[in-house]
């Protein structure tokens, strides 16, 4: 069997997943957690031809033991069930999720030696995950030199953006000798859905307008017009935009500096360890899963409600901010992501209240498009802009450029045409 | 008579009112240690103290104090910044020198200190929005100014949008006189883009430029002074030079502004579930009412429409909208001396 491996090097994990290539279904998935912090395991789980999980440790120190944890867990070698290729050489190519393509990448890339350092060049950009990502990359290398690897970027849906949205009100020379601007995350997600939407509404893929809201551990809203991204949320990192679970979102530049010198504590701390993981909802209750969080707000707890109240009223904002960008002529706006697809009272409460604008939505089937999996419309009956649930699909995207790049026929996104747009 | 006297970043205005607050204004700058001029005046009967940014310690845009008061303010324990406590250490010591005469404290962030919390807390660790960490907005007399002028020229407005055009624009969401949602935060550098100071940007920003060795201060002090129009265009650009700019550097200063501003403008419809009236205050005349005309155009799906360029007559309101607009939006020219005078007129009445 010939198959294709997607590796999302993380700061401590490696998540992965197998796919046969002429079927392009999945065969296992897993992850590494813990790399580089000790304790490190891998939960390997196999889909095909029979069920079958399980968990092993193994200290990772680095993301090439990882790597080689992975393959071994694959090739049978940590434990006979979970063998799904009899030799590495079944794998014809590997694609990673790369954090930061910044203004080098429109598209996924094949990786070349400039390529590679392209990525290099961008790790100002993502200095926590680019490196991850280029370690997967290394140790690929290492252990099957002949294999082809493709990047697939965070951020390259994002480069259609005009200068009026990727642009930061700070000095211009800060953009000119840093690039400092947004350059958006999520974008296979949000790339994804765009198309559906317009295969669902049965419209042109480059004629479609919508707000796409993919509301994960991550939560990025999209502003599409004409199929493509004209603003997005997250920004120069993926802290900006709404709050999120650990993520604060975007905060006064001045709380920053305050809580800099009230706490005596470095820039890098406030900004990657206090507003990036000890922030957002976590930061007001100590949760950072929303659908915990839920449970303690029917329970009555006040903390949690309100924590509740500004997660939602955040990305209520944002999304009547990207209707009102797309001058209100919206074909739909699209829930996505973990919370987005299954979380009901999430979307219903997000959605409160914009009828004036011309949204509303039908409460028994918002109910109804809960952990179905399926793709759903759930406007109530004249609304002027549709409300659409659709499970995202990011593998899927990364598994068709991969292939095409095999295959020559990749381009970019407005130049090519994905399976699932049919 | 009474005098006004209000900080910029240099130096402090001192203006002269009638006894009613309405008098032609005669005024001149105070320099250090001048203070005691005020004193010499004749029939000085108030001074009505601007106060910026007041933290959580001032919660009325109009408040009459005194020593023991300001004194109390000051001693408190609620966040109050390091410049509004040298306003309030001066008000102190005119207080003092001055003790015939009424003093009272004009306040723009005090309107909003009603905000709800949804809207006024940031999603940092709690322990930061227990010290004051939160967003104070500001133009809050402006604000309030706008919602009485449109609850009197459009008797039953429930849900106003008000936007102060400037030099240093922002939003205010309001629903029945009470503030909803703004768009300066913690401090002024947060919301819209100003003539020198940025806007919204991502906090991730500090940190890249701080690891490329830039001081916090410097960072800090280029995106209040050196960002916005000005930084965009590489020479000083205020609100008025966009609106009329055509072109180059200057068109595009335009469209991130107005972007930003249409975008504000909705998340404002979102927050109040609707809107029932757009009022646009500004001092800048016919280039405001020309952006506010160009912002008003994405709202055209919401049954918005205007009318045209209308004939601006000195200080009286215009209607920008027309006639069939489902939501009439309204245009008033703000002078920011006769808004501090109105709200002295309003407080001596009372």
């Amino acid at each position: 069997m010939e198959c294709i491996l997607s590796l999302n090097c993380g700061t401590s994990s490696a998540k992965y997943a197998l796919y046969d290539k002429a079927k392009r279904t999945l065969v296992a998935k897993g992850v590494v957690e813990r790399v580089t912090i000790g304790q490190s395991f891998i939960r390997h789980k196999v889909l095909l031809p029979k069920e079958k999980e399980f968990k092993v440790l193994h200290e990772c120190p680095n993301h090439a033991e990882a790597i080689s944890l992975i393959f071994k867990a694959l090739s049978g070698e940590l434990d006979a069930d979970g063998r799904v290729i009899d030799s590495l050489s079944w794998i014809q190519a590997v694609g990673h999720r790369v954090l930061h393509g910044g203004y080098k990448f429109v598209k996924s890339a094949l990786v070349t030696d400039e390529v590679y350092q392209a990525i290099v060049d961008m790790i100002d950009f993502g200095p926590l995950h680019n490196p991850a990502n280029l370690a997967g990359i290394d140790a690929v290398k290492k252990l099957l030199p002949e294999v082809p690897q493709v990047a697939v970027f965070d951020t390259a849906f994002f480069q259609t953006l005009p200068p009026k949205a990727y642009l930061y009100g700070s000095p211009y020379e800060w953009y000119e000798k840093y690039r400092i601007r947004k350059y958006g995350f999520h974008g296979t997600s949000h790339l994804y859905l765009s198309k559906r939407t317009a295969l669902m509404l049965g419209k042109d893929p480059f004629k479609v307008n919508a707000v796409t809201v993919h509301i994960g551990n991550g939560i990025s809203l999209t502003a599409i017009r004409d199929g493509v991204a004209v603003d997005h949320s997250m920004g120069l990192s993926p802290l900006d935009g709404v709050m999120m679970g650990t993520r604060s979102g975007s905060v006064d530049p001045a709380i920053v500096a305050y809580i800099c010198k009230k706490e005596k504590r470095t820039v890098d701390e406030v900004v990657n360890v206090l507003l990036n993981r000890k922030s957002g909802v976590f930061g007001f209750t100590g949760i950072t899963d929303i659908r915990d969080l839920c449970e303690k707000v029917s329970q009555g707890d006040e903390k949690c409600r309100l924590a509740y109240d500004i997660y939602v009223y955040l990305i209520r904002k944002c999304l009547g901010s990207y209707l009102a960008a797309l001058d209100y002529k919206v074909d739909a706006v699209v829930f996505a992501g973990g919370v987005g697809e299954n979380g009901s009272d999430v979307r219903e409460d997000i959605l409160k209240g914009f009828e004036p604008v011309g949204l509303k939505i039908d409460p028994a089937k918002n109910d109804k498009a809960v952990r179905c999996g399926r793709e759903d419309d759930i406007s109530a009956k004249g609304a002027r802009i549709r409300t659409l649930v659709i499970p995202t699909n990011e593998e899927q995207v990364l598994l068709e450029d991969v292939l095409a790049i095999l295959d020559g026929s990749y381009d970019v996104h407005t130049r090519f045409t994905y399976s699932f747009q049919k | 008579m009474w005098v006004i006297l209000e900080s910029t970043p240099d130096r402090v205005r001192f203006d002269e009112a009638g006894p009613d607050g309405t008098a032609e204004a005669r005024g001149g700058f105070l320099e250090p240690g001048e203070e005691g001029r005020l004193a010499a005046m004749d029939g000085l009967s108030g001074v009505a103290h601007v106060l910026s940014h007041g933290g959580e310690a001032v919660r009325l845009p109009a408040q009459s104090v005194d020593g023991r008061l300001l004194r109390e303010i000051l001693d408190g324990t609620g966040f109050l910044p390091e410049e509004s406590r040298r306003i309030l250490e001066r008000t102190v010591r005119l207080v003092e020198a001055l003790p015939a005469a009424r003093h009272l404290l004009l306040c723009d962030t005090a309107f909003f200190t009603a905000l709800p919390e949804e809207a006024a807390l940031y999603a940092v660790p709690h322990r930061f929005s227990r010290q004051g960490v939160r967003r104070y907005g500001g133009d809050g007399l402006l604000h309030e100014w706008v919602w009485r002028r449109t609850a009197v020229l459009m008797p039953g407005t429930r849900r106003l949008v008000s936007v102060g055009l400037g030099n240093r624009s922002n939003l205010a969401a309001i629903r029945d006189g009470k503030p909803m949602d703004t768009t300066v935060g913690f401090t002024p550098v947060e919301g819209l883009p100003s003539d020198t100071s940025s806007g919204d940007v991502d906090p991730t920003l500090i940190f890249q430029l701080s690891s490329r060795g830039h001081p916090m201060e410097e960072i800090l002090e280029m995106l209040s002074r050196r960002s916005g129009f000005g930084g965009y265009c590489g020479r000083p650009t205020g609100l008025a030079d966009l609106a009329t700019g055509r072109g180059g550097t200057v068109e595009e200063a335009r469209r991130i502004f107005l972007h930003a501003l249409v975008k504000y403008v909705g998340a404002a419809i979102s927050t109040l579930d609707g809107l029932d009236a757009l009022a646009f205050a500004s001092d800048c005349g016919a280039g405001a009412v020309e952006l506010a005309l160009e912002a008003c155009g994405s709202l055209g799906f919401l049954g918005i429409r205007t009318a045209g360029l209308p004939v601006l007559r000195e200080g009286a309101p215009a209607l920008l909208s027309a006639p069939d607009s489902r939501v009439p939006v309204l245009f008033l020219p703000a002078r920011r001396r006769q808004i501090l005078y109105e709200q002295i007129q309003f407080s001596v009445k009372e």
